[in-house]
């Protein structure tokens, strides 16, 4: 199939096929999917706007003909920490470390941060698995690239996250019960969310196309979501200081991903925790990240790439 | 005018479909990277070859499955071709549904600014694209209000009208050609005219062998798959209309034997002094005359049936042996049908040829007049029959009858 997106500029008058290249029959050769993977950045300048108008008409979609509008993506991340403050806090009095010496409010803090890393990835992972099955009119009707679609979902998400993000930083600036996080989090916020996008992209490209052939692809995604919830730390803390017979599973904590991406989270937003919440290390884990996140995205979209011309005929 | 230049050409394109007998088995062939060969290929499309240039309009005849929208689908490059090549250049708009990828929640300059920015534009170019799009829907105010608040009309106006709106060098028109209440229409056809002599492509799919012999310079018909004939649009559509109206003499249910089928073996219109009536004008005397066949005679009784349709399908009048209390008897006869004054008004209508089963229900022939029939009213009236009529005056000292 073709690349790239005919161009616009192109005038009526020297139209001929003559210096076009061929759309050929047979899977595309290796070579040509890595010259794919090698455009993206060029098919994403080349459709900003499209990128741009679809993410902006996505998020619009969600909260159209509301009242309070764009605000209800705030209203999710608030209403979850206010719960996690009242539940753990007050009424469970669950405290991080037996000393006393952590902020009341620690553990409400630690788990709403896991929730709003976990909720965001989940959330492009569950939408990015049906986007190009529900796109199909699209897919079927319109030449354009394809692989915009699972972009768009993460990048859609992505905005809500930094919105949760946003919310936070907010509330530890008018409440006295957690620490404003330190500047760290403005200069590596920027990078952990691209690599945040890259990661749920990449995951998105192949489990879209799957999807598409294969629908069983949603239900299994759903159960590892639901697993992969309890699997990270979201609401416990992996320290043998908290959870003493921790030890022979944190290995296999180790080799997740996620549990990587929110622990770096967490490093920026919870400046002032004890240090056994953090026995890991901010650069390591983000190297790790890293490496996931373009791993995941290189090898998405060339399985994208490989499966893409079978896809409008499969919605 | 030297030759124009090419701007869609194919070489032996065709496509499979894979088909799986169950998920399982395609899971299984997926898993074992193809080695297991566990799908049936369908081939939709094969061995095609097309030259199209710019400023004519290509049409496409065939029967339902004959593999129209497949190659609509891999010309506009939303499907894979399984063999063969193709090259395109230019932009192509596909209107392929009118209005069906519309999001109902959005404005229609909302959803506008989505097909701009789909087809490859930037926004600052739709943005300067938009005010022409909304004036040719005329959609006024509704421009703003939710899509889902418009009528069918409205959203297929504004379907076309952003379709068009951002300068395609090919626009395909699969089965749509033009949409909205008669004055919109006009307009329709208008702008593709315009369209087509601006150096511009149409391809066009039809079922309407009338519009493929107006609009198009070239046609290919496609049967199984495969190019039955490709050439000049009159050529075209006259090979494919003689196979159709052969292949509905055919049986297409079980039952009786092809031999047994009744079929009317030739139908001419003649004026009352037998010469060939092709154009006609209101009023003139007119013959249809038909040659039948049944070959179970009086065992299974038929009936015929003639139709006048307009253009635009209007069944304009019809009469049938079955309504007129009229038997056909034996195995063969032939049938006039005398049509004294003819009411119809100018316009071009199919003579549509019917042979029924005794009820008039099932119809075994189904075929229209190779010829359609072309009448130039002798009057200024307008409408579509010319009805008998005279004028009767009272008062200011002039009771008389005046004939019409």
């Amino acid at each position: 199939m073709a690349i790239s997106a005919p161009s616009p500029q192109q005038s009526a008058t020297d139209l001929s096929t003559a210096d076009t290249p061929w759309v050929v029959a047979g899977p595309p050769r290796g070579r040509d999917l890595w010259s794919r993977l090698a455009t993206w950045p060029l098919v994403l300048r080349a459709h900003r706007d499209l990128v741009y108008t679809s993410v902006r008409r996505d998020l619009q979609a969600r909260f159209r003909g509301t009242v309070l509008g764009f605000a209800w993506v705030l209203a999710q991340p608030v209403v979850t920490f206010a719960i996690y403050a009242f539940l753990i806090t007050e009424l469970l009095g669950v405290r991080l470390g037996s000393d006393g010496s952590t902020p009341p409010a620690t553990m409400a803090v630690y788990m709403f941060t896991g929730t709003l890393v976990w909720t965001s990835v989940a959330d492009a992972l569950t939408r990015s698995t049906s986007c190009v099955l529900e796109q199909r009119n699209l897919v079927q009707k319109v030449r354009f690239p394809a692989q915009l679609l699972p972009l768009q979902i993460g990048l859609s998400t992505l905005v809500t996250f930094a919105m949760g993000l946003v919310a936070f930083v907010g509330f530890t600036l008018v409440s006295d019960a957690w620490e404003v996080p330190g500047l760290a989090l403005l200069a590596w916020a920027p990078v952990l969310l691209l690599l945040q996008l890259m990661l749920t992209t990449g995951l998105g490209l192949a489990l879209s196309a799957a999807q598409v052939l294969f629908r069983d692809t949603q239900p299994v995604v759903g159960v590892l979501l639901t697993v992969g919830m309890f699997a990270t730390p979201i609401f416990w803390v992996p320290s043998t200081e908290v959870l003493p017979d921790i030890q022979r599973w944190l290995p296999l904590v180790e080799m997740n991903p996620l549990h990587h991406l929110v622990y770096a989270w967490r490093s920026l937003l919870m400046s002032s925790e004890p240090d056994f919440v953090f026995d890991g290390s901010f650069p390591e884990s983000l190297r790790i990240v890293a490496s996931w996140a373009f791993g995941a995205f290189a090898c998405g979209s060339l399985l994208f790439f490989r499966v893409e011309r079978h896809l409008a005929d499969e919605v | 005018m030297g030759q124009r230049p090419i701007v869609i050409e194919a070489v032996g394109l065709g496509k499979a479909y894979r088909v799986y007998p169950n998920a399982a088995a395609r899971l299984a062939e997926a898993a074992t990277l193809g080695r297991w060969k566990l799908h049936e290929e369908f081939w939709a499309l094969r061995g095609i070859d097309l030259h199209l240039r710019a400023g004519t309009a290509f049409g496409l005849v065939g029967a339902n499955g004959a593999g129209k929208s497949t190659l609509l689908k891999l010309l506009a490059g939303t499907t894979a071709p399984t063999t063969g090549r193709f090259r395109s250049s230019g932009r192509i708009a596909s209107l392929l549904e009118l209005g069906t990828g519309f999001h109902l929640e959005f404005t229609g300059r909302e959803n506008v600014r989505m097909s701009g920015v789909l087809a490859g534009w930037s926004s600052r170019q739709v943005e300067r694209n938009l005010e022409a799009i909304a004036e040719f829907a005329e959609l006024g105010d509704a421009f703003d209000a939710p899509v889902r608040t418009y009528s069918t009309g409205m959203a297929m106006r504004l379907g076309f009208a952003t379709a068009l709106g951002f300068d395609p060098d090919v626009l395909i028109l699969d089965e749509v050609f033009a949409v909205g209440d008669m004055y919109f229409q006009k307009k329709c056809v208008d702008r593709l005219l315009e369209f087509r002599d601006d150096n511009h492509t149409i391809l066009f799919c039809s079922h309407s062998l009338y519009d493929v012999r107006q609009l198009c310079d070239e046609a290919i018909w496609l049967d199984g798959g495969e190019s039955q004939c490709a050439s000049d649009a009159t050529t075209v559509t006259n090979r494919y209309s003689s196979w159709q109206s052969s292949r509905v003499d055919a049986p297409m249910v079980s039952g009786p034997r092809a031999i047994d089928w009744p079929s009317i073996d030739s139908a001419r219109l003649v004026t009352a002094d037998r010469r060939p009536a092709t154009v006609v004008r209101t009023g003139d005397d007119l013959q249809l005359r038909l040659r039948w066949r049944n070959p179970l005679g009086d065992e299974r009784p038929v009936q015929l049936g003639v139709a006048f349709v307009r253009q635009d399908q209007t069944l304009c009048a019809a009469a049938g042996t079955h309504l007129d209390g009229v038997d056909l008897r034996g195995h063969q006869g032939e049938a006039v049908l005398h049509l004294p004054n003819l009411p119809l008004l100018s316009g071009t209508f199919t003579v549509m040829l019917y042979m029924f089963d005794e009820g008039g229900l099932f119809r075994f022939v189904e075929r229209a007049l190779e010829e359609d029939l072309v009448v130039e009213a002798g009057t200024d009236e307008p409408g579509l029959v010319r009805i008998e009529h005279t004028w009767e005056l009272f008062g200011g000292g002039q009771e008389r009858e005046l004939a019409a």
